[in-house]
């Protein structure tokens, strides 16, 4: 049995984290590797937290569902979803790819910034952040922050999937928009950083 | 057709379990296909309806289980393949038809009945197990996929053998399967349509018994069951390429596993280092009991991996108790795998670790992290979506009672609305299931307590369960409000249509049942409808209609608005404009927050006041309403 690459999404609903997912199975089976998506749909949805887990091998074959302390990456929308996600999933030196900007619960209890990212340190990771949400309202799309999650995702270097396959299949997705997705997508692949 | 009815085969897609299963009917043939939307199960027959009319099959939203698979079945006795799907709740509405047409017989085109059960209850109120149904009640084989490919392949030979056997095939989905995506290859889809033709296949065994016995023998029908169709089915079961036994490990071990533990049992043995004799069962039941013999004639102790009752262990335990009796059964019985709850990879592990003696996997220590988390975790509730109607419904009600110097008794239901029942709307104390609200309303009301009494029931539930419920209380003369929350879909589970919507789901243009005037033909004395929208006209609506103690029923009748929303982006249209709170104007009172609670507005503690996040409001306005100090004001731009 081989190993398989495995990366948790994580986000709030809404904000296309699901989508993402599957476009990089969809990137990944064009590059030749087998998938596994795991999630759950219904009412948890509504406003909440929402998890993927992405899982890609040659051989073999593998549930959905990530262990704890075994991702390879998390690839997160939300800060704060990302910390949470790195401290169950995350293996010890993975790679944490992530929007840094908030999404404020309606009591606004919400930790420091400094803090998250400190903590996701502590895991410890290598961890990239840029600011999606912006990249999104330039580019004119609000819904395309997950676009702009995935170029940074890419330009960190750690997406196993060359980016001709990404952007074919955001393409596909996006036929009306397609010019405005890709210019997220280079947009977060530019302006990712690693927080050292 | 959308992307899974798509005529390439050998194309390798990504689909999930659900899809996959649309798709395997497709190849197989399948032409008619009904189903009550519940999660995890409603994007079947949504994949279905996205391509049926390509390939000319039937896709119905049912009213409830029980039509679904009586239109189901009625398809089969015009000779057409049909498949019925719904959720695990779904399946206890379909048990007396479904006896019959196991113990009689259904049409010459073949039943497939797709259960998808959900271990955990990510999205349910309960995680019971549906086989022991299927087994022990229905008595039908059961197929039990792990993963999307499975789906594919298992629902397509489920028309086959259903065919073959003459009777329902059960294929038993969960959660981790019907909600997985992974990669599937497309297979070729038949092109041939064979003729309908009405041929109603119990006539033949009816006279088969008139000859035999004089009249029909439920004895005999059911002996026929057992003797003939079952043991057929094991036969089936024992030569299946689906049930698989590996003889690895040298002896000491076995385990046996259905669905998606399978995958989780490679994956811990290989993270364990370790070997055992493995029987995999795509076919759960009947057991096939030649494979299940050499295993347990091969090792001292069997272990069982399965979700969410011990169904296969009891099987195998009954077996093995004259085939090995020297094999000890290891399993939720004997206290070695948890007894309820979906498993994961490190639950297998810890259970196999413990019975080969290996150790248990640790995992880092994350105490500090986890302590800077924790305070935060509870910080994203689960809530109605900004501008949902059943909010102010609720408030409504709220508000209502309140200025009445009334204290109601609410009973909820099945639906989005249950989040009601939560603050701070608290518009209700108990839930049971589908028309449940109306049907306890009833006893309630019977019962000599002196507080009014309200059910909260959704529209979708309403035609699905609550009519029968609301004309035996009329029948008996059970005073009590209904309070129908008419949002035009069938909202939770994404959308579907209902009876209401005008509607089907294949999009055709279909006769609305008229809500107002099914509420009157069941006897309710007091019928208004309200637009929870309009908050003060509705609050005295409420009044009016609680004021006359009667057989009453309020409708508040309001789009879904998350439905709306899609509505207007599919026509090109931009959301309604957001609503800011005027800084100035804003006393601190907290009305909105902590009795309206809607998502988009939060409370900014340091200069106390509340606050709109314009990106999360929908423009509903309510909020204005409820606002003394008129501090809410659309945002111009």
């Amino acid at each position: 049995m081989s190993h398989t690459f495995d990366f948790i999404f994580a986000g709030i609903g809404g904000q296309g984290s699901v989508a993402a997912s599957h476009m990089i199975g969809d990137a990944a089976i064009e590059a030749g590797y087998r998938v596994a998506i795991g999630e759950t749909h219904g009412a948890g949805q509504r406003g909440g937290a929402v998890l993927s887990h992405v899982r890609l091998w040659k051989e073999g074959s593998f549930g959905p569902l990530i262990m704890d302390a075994e991702a390879d990456a998390v690839i997160g929308f939300e800060p704060f979803e990302s910390l949470k996600s790195a401290a169950r999933f995350l293996k010890p030196g993975g790679t944490v790819v992530t929007n840094e900007h908030p999404v404020l619960p309606s009591n606004r209890n919400y930790p420091e910034m400094d803090a998250i990212f400190a903590n996701l340190k502590k895991i410890p990771a290598r961890v990239f952040a840029v600011n999606a949400t912006q990249i999104a309202k330039e580019v004119g799309d609000v819904a395309a922050l997950n676009i702009a999650v995935l170029g940074a995702a890419s330009g960190s270097g750690m997406l196993l999937i060359p980016e001709e396959f990404l952007k074919k299949i955001i393409t596909g997705y996006f036929p009306k928009s397609a010019e405005l997705s890709l210019k997220a997508f280079d947009l977060g692949k530019r302006l990712v950083a690693e927080r050292v | 057709m959308g992307k899974v009815g798509i005529d390439e085969p050998g194309k390798k897609t990504l689909l999930m379990g659900n899809e996959a299963v649309a798709r395997g009917a497709l190849e197989a043939g399948c032409r008619f296909a009904a189903a009550y939307p519940g999660t995890p199960s409603s994007e079947i027959l949504e994949t279905v309806a996205s391509f049926a009319k390509d390939f000319g099959i039937h896709a119905q939203w049912s009213t409830n289980e029980t039509v679904a698979l009586w239109a189901g079945a009625g398809a089969t006795y015009c000779g057409l393949r049909s498949l019925v799907v719904a959720k695990h709740h779904g399946v206890a509405w379909m048990v007396d038809p479904l006896i019959n047409f196991a113990h009689w017989q259904i049409g010459k085109g073949g039943l497939v009945v797709v259960i998808c059960d959900d271990p955990q209850g990510h999205s349910s109120s309960n995680e019971f197990d549906s086989r022991n149904l299927a087994a022990r009640v229905f008595e039908i084989p059961i197929l039990e996929p792990a993963d999307p490919r499975e789906a594919k392949e298992l629902t397509k030979y489920a028309f086959e053998l259903s065919e073959t056997l003459k009777c329902p095939i059960y294929v038993r989905m969960t959660t981790r399967v019907s909600h997985a995506t992974g990669d599937v290859t497309f297979g070729e889809i038949p092109k041939e349509r064979p003729k309908s033709e009405f041929y109603p296949t119990p006539i033949e065994l009816g006279m088969e018994m008139i000859v035999k016995y004089g009249w029909v023998d439920m004895a005999y029908l059911h002996e026929r069951l057992h003797v003939k169709r079952l043991k057929e089915a094991a036969e089936v079961s024992n030569g299946f390429t689906g049930n698989t036994l590996t003889m690895d490990g040298g002896g000491a071990v076995g385990v046996v596993a259905s669905g998606v533990a399978r995958h989780y049992i490679e994956e811990a043995l290989s993270k364990l280092g370790a070997e055992v004799a493995f029987l995999q069962l795509s076919m759960s039941y009947p057991l096939p009991t030649e494979k299940a013999s050499k295993l347990l004639n091969a090792v001292k102790r069997v272990i069982v991996f399965e979700e969410t009752d011990p169904f296969i262990e009891m099987e195998l335990r009954s077996f093995a108790k004259d085939a090995a009796p020297q094999v000890a059964i290891l399993g939720k019985l004997t206290g070695h795998t948890p007894v309820s709850g979906e498993l994961t990879v490190l639950k297998v592990m810890n259970a196999l670790a413990d019975v080969l003696g290996k150790e248990k996997p640790t995992s880092p220590d994350r105490t500090e992290i986890n302590a800077m988390i924790k305070p935060y975790l509870g910080i994203r509730r689960i809530t109605l979506c900004a501008g949902c109607p059943h909010r102010a419904s609720g408030y409504v009600v709220r508000k209502a009672t309140q200025d009445m110097g009334v204290n109601y008794v609410g009973i909820g239901d099945i639906g989005c609305y249950g989040m009601m029942g939560l603050p701070p709307l608290l518009s209700f104390m108990l839930t049971n299931c589908m028309g449940g609200s109306i049907g306890m309303a009833n006893g309630i009301a019977k019962s000599g307590i002196d507080a009014p009494v309200m059910a909260f029931i959704g529209d979708s539930t309403f035609y699905h369960a609550g009519v029968p419920s609301l004309i035996n209380a009329t029948f008996n003369d059970a005073r009590f409000t209904t309070v129908i929350l008419d949002n035009r879909v069938t909202g939770m589970t994404g959308f579907q249509p209902h009876p209401g919507s005008g509607y089907n789901a294949m999009g055709e243009a279909v006769k609305i049942v008229d809500l107002e005037a099914l509420v009157k033909a069941c006897g309710v004395e007091v019928v208004e409808v309200l637009d929870p929208y309009s908050i003060k006209k509705s609050i005295e609506g409420v009044k009016k209609v609680l004021a006359e103690k009667k057989t009453a029923c309020i409708i508040f009748r309001r789009a879904c608005s998350t439905e709306y929303l899609r509505n207007r982006r599919r026509k090109g249209l931009t959301p309604p404009k957001p609503f800011r709170v005027d800084q100035e104007a804003c006393n601190g009172c907290k009305a909105c927050v902590d009795e309206f609670g809607c998502p988009a507005i939060s409370w900014d503690g340091q200069v106390a006041k509340a606050v709109i996040d314009d990106a999360l409001c929908r423009g509903c306005a309510n909020c204005t309403q409820i606002c003394m100090e008129r501090a809410i004001k659309v945002v111009k731009q």
